[in-house]
């Protein structure tokens, strides 16, 4: 790092300053955060789906996306939240990690574990994925927001590049406030790289303030609270 | 010299214009309003921002080092840059080095401050803005007109034009049908980029976290598809503590788009991770000076950095909300840009823009840290040599003398009505004044009575009371 003189001149005109308050003011008060976090979720138009059979609601999600086959960002992760997943070992190499969902264009569905199959991480293939799912560190019930998980075998660009996501979020990870998850886990629980907070599709309203969904990430986004 | 007021009628006049600030600044404040008094300890909240954002200020030199260190721990690089033009070379050299030919940016003030597309373009590099607003008044070569909604001005006509005669096909007008071609444009120039820029909008000294607030994915995609990553932050971005964090993005988001948090929040903390699979490489962070530290050093106008960018002034000044954003011919507009402008450029830079404002308050209602933007508005106007606020000065020295006499008072106003009454003509007062000829043609002042209040009051407490008991 470049040593620099700003530091010096900022530190020769501190002057006088209020002390740093001990902690901030408390969040609200909210007695049934799954409850609170279903409500909040919705209104940002994130479609929540509260212990749903997982085979059932993700068929559900690929029919709405039009597509048979699902990009798993952390196969492993999806599994140990109840998910039948066959294979999906993970590997040195980066890779993608997908599955075809049985019956997704009919109705007659088989409850058999979905097999995972791997391919070499491609950016190209990513950018076509109609449908991707991720699993959340927690959810923040004050307002439908979920964390997305450190450090995915799967990536950072999945979620943000299929048009429709779906984020695996275990129910005992939902907490009230960003403030009490913070308090929880404090920094140690943050990613080196990067995190991300996400609450309902990508938005925007800079056309005459009329709001349209999924501009550059997900128009869709699905949450399947898991117990 | 960057002047307000020979442009101002043309905005005035404009009537597609006057029509636009007039329904999207209603909705702006409602949506504001509405979210903010779901908040109960909203005056809570914005007491303690003003207060931790002060304590920042008066240490910020400790506390950028904290968060520049937890930066190249690990691995990020930290550029100091003191100007405009350091912040610019590094990026055009950090862009040469990789031989960079696109690089795509999420909105970044800083980057319009700093004029960083334009060193851009100097060194063959293609800038490409992501969001959508930024996108669109980059294709009509404009800067943005507000720093929240840069294209509002622009109607989905405007836009289906422009993306007609830009994205190479024939498009309607329906939103949804543009934005979808947005997309798909922006798609390709994420893909290819070879460096991403970004702003940030509150970076964590303890944790050594930036924090990227956003609704599109387009930061999320600037700062995790290229292999190398530019924030452009600030100096005075900086606060101090993770735990702090939620109370600025609740300000925040509340305050810029009425929203209770944006669809995306990004926490960087440096490049991509060994255990990532995608990401950038590289990672820089450029703490940008540009005259904040000179700012800082006046304790007088230093809260004036406190400010988090969030737009709410724009939205409530009755100035902006009638020239709009263009207006002013700066980066930084309303009633935020009239504070900064001056103290970033030099005050005789901008000499009208401290007089672009009625002194309401409104900006300093809104503020959600607080800053009291009228004071600094005088401070400023009073620092200006004589020759920029001549008309003001007279007619305060006139204003002054005539009230601080109760019997001047008295007496000038009593001649003042009769010679009032001269100039009516068919019921409307038409004072034969050239300088207030348009001015006059739509304002009339009702036709004053014989007598004031305060002699009405007099001869009644004369009569025996009448007070009414």
């Amino acid at each position: 790092m470049k040593q620099s003189v700003i530091p010096a001149k900022l530190r020769r005109s501190a002057g006088s300053a209020p002390p740093l308050p001990v902690e901030p003011p408390a969040g609200p008060d909210i007695a049934d955060p799954v409850e609170r976090f279903c409500r909040e979720a919705e209104q940002a138009q994130a479609r929540v789906r509260l212990r749903p059979d997982p085979l059932e609601a993700l068929r559900e999600a690929a029919v709405s996306a039009g597509t048979d086959t699902i990009y798993w960002q952390d196969p492993a992760a999806a599994s140990a939240l109840g998910i039948p997943l066959a294979g999906g070992e993970s590997s040195a190499e980066p890779s993608l990690f997908y599955s075809a969902v049985p019956g997704a264009q009919d109705s007659e569905a088989p409850s058999a574990p979905l097999e995972v199959r791997r391919r070499p991480y491609d950016r190209r293939v990513i950018s076509q994925v109609r449908l991707s799912v991720a699993t959340a560190r927690a959810g923040i019930a004050e307002t439908g927001t979920v964390l997305e998980s450190t450090l995915p075998p799967g990536g950072r660009l999945l979620p943000i590049l299929a048009p429709h996501h779906v984020v695996l979020l275990p129910e005992n990870e939902i907490y009230p406030t960003l403030g009490h998850y913070l308090q929880a886990w404090g920094a140690e629980s943050l990613a080196p790289g990067s995190n991300l907070f996400m609450t309902g599709p990508s938005r925007t309203a800079d056309i005459e303030k009329v709001l349209i969904l999924g501009v550059h990430g997900p128009h869709r986004l699905w949450i399947f609270i898991l117990s | 010299m960057i002047r307000i007021r020979p442009q101002t009628a043309r905005y005035l006049y404009d009537r597609h214009l006057q029509e636009v600030l007039r329904t999207t600044m209603a909705t702006a404040q409602q949506a504001r309003d509405e979210a903010v008094a779901e908040v109960e300890n909203w005056e809570e909240l914005r007491n303690y921002a003003r207060q931790v954002k002060l304590h920042t200020l008066a240490h910020l030199g400790d506390y950028l080092e904290a968060l520049a260190d937890r930066i190249s721990s690990r691995g990020g690089r930290v550029f100091w840059a003191e100007t405009a033009e350091d912040a610019c070379n590094y990026v055009v050299e950090t862009a040469r080095r990789h031989s960079a030919r696109t690089v795509v940016k999420s909105k970044t003030m800083l980057g319009e401050e700093i004029g960083i597309n334009t060193a851009l373009q100097k060194a063959g590099v293609e800038p490409v803005e992501t969001d959508l607003g930024e996108f669109i008044v980059q294709l009509c070569q404009e800067p943005p007109f507000h720093i929240i909604t840069p294209a509002f001005h622009k109607t989905r006509q405007d836009v289906a034009r422009i993306f007609t005669q830009h994205l190479g096909q024939p498009l309607g007008e329906d939103p949804e049908e543009l934005t979808a071609a947005a997309r798909k444009a922006l798609r390709e120039k994420f893909l290819q980029a070879d460096l991403g820029i970004t702003g940030v909008n509150l970076a964590v000294a303890d944790s050594g976290h930036l924090v990227v607030v956003e609704n599109e994915g387009n930061a999320r995609l600037s700062l995790s598809a290229p292999p190398v990553h530019i924030a452009l932050m600030g100096i005075e971005k900086v606060i101090p503590r993770l735990q702090d964090l939620p109370v600025f993005l609740k300000l925040l988001t509340r305050s810029a788009t009425g929203q209770r948090i944006t669809s995306y929040v990004n926490l960087i903390g440096g490049p991509r991770c060994p255990e990532e699979v995608d990401g950038p490489e590289e990672f820089h962070l450029v703490l940008v000076d540009n005259g904040r530290s000179r700012i800082l050093a006046d304790e007088r106008k230093r809260e004036t950095l406190a400010c988090i960018r969030c737009g709410a002034c724009l939205n409530v000044c009755p100035v902006y909300g009638r020239i709009g954003g263009h207006a002013y011919r700066t980066v930084y507009q309303g009633p935020v840009g009239a504070v900064l402008m001056p103290q970033l450029l030099g005050p005789e830079q901008v000499p009208e823009h401290p007089f672009a404002s009625t002194l309401c308050e409104a900006c300093r209602d809104i503020c959600p840290v607080k800053i009291d933007i009228p004071r600094l508005l005088l401070e400023l106007r009073r620092e200006l040599p004589r020759r920029y606020r001549r008309g003001d000065a007279l007619a305060m020295r006139v204003w002054a003398w005539t009230f601080e006499n109760a019997g001047r008072y008295a007496g000038i106003s009593a001649w003042g009505r009769r010679l009032l009454r001269l100039f009516y003509r068919d019921g409307r007062l038409a004072l034969p004044l050239p300088v207030l000829g348009r001015w006059q043609s739509t304002r009339d002042l009702p036709r004053l009575p014989n007598k004031t209040f305060y002699e009405e009051f007099s001869n009644q407490s004369a009569d025996g009371g009448g007070n009414g008991q």
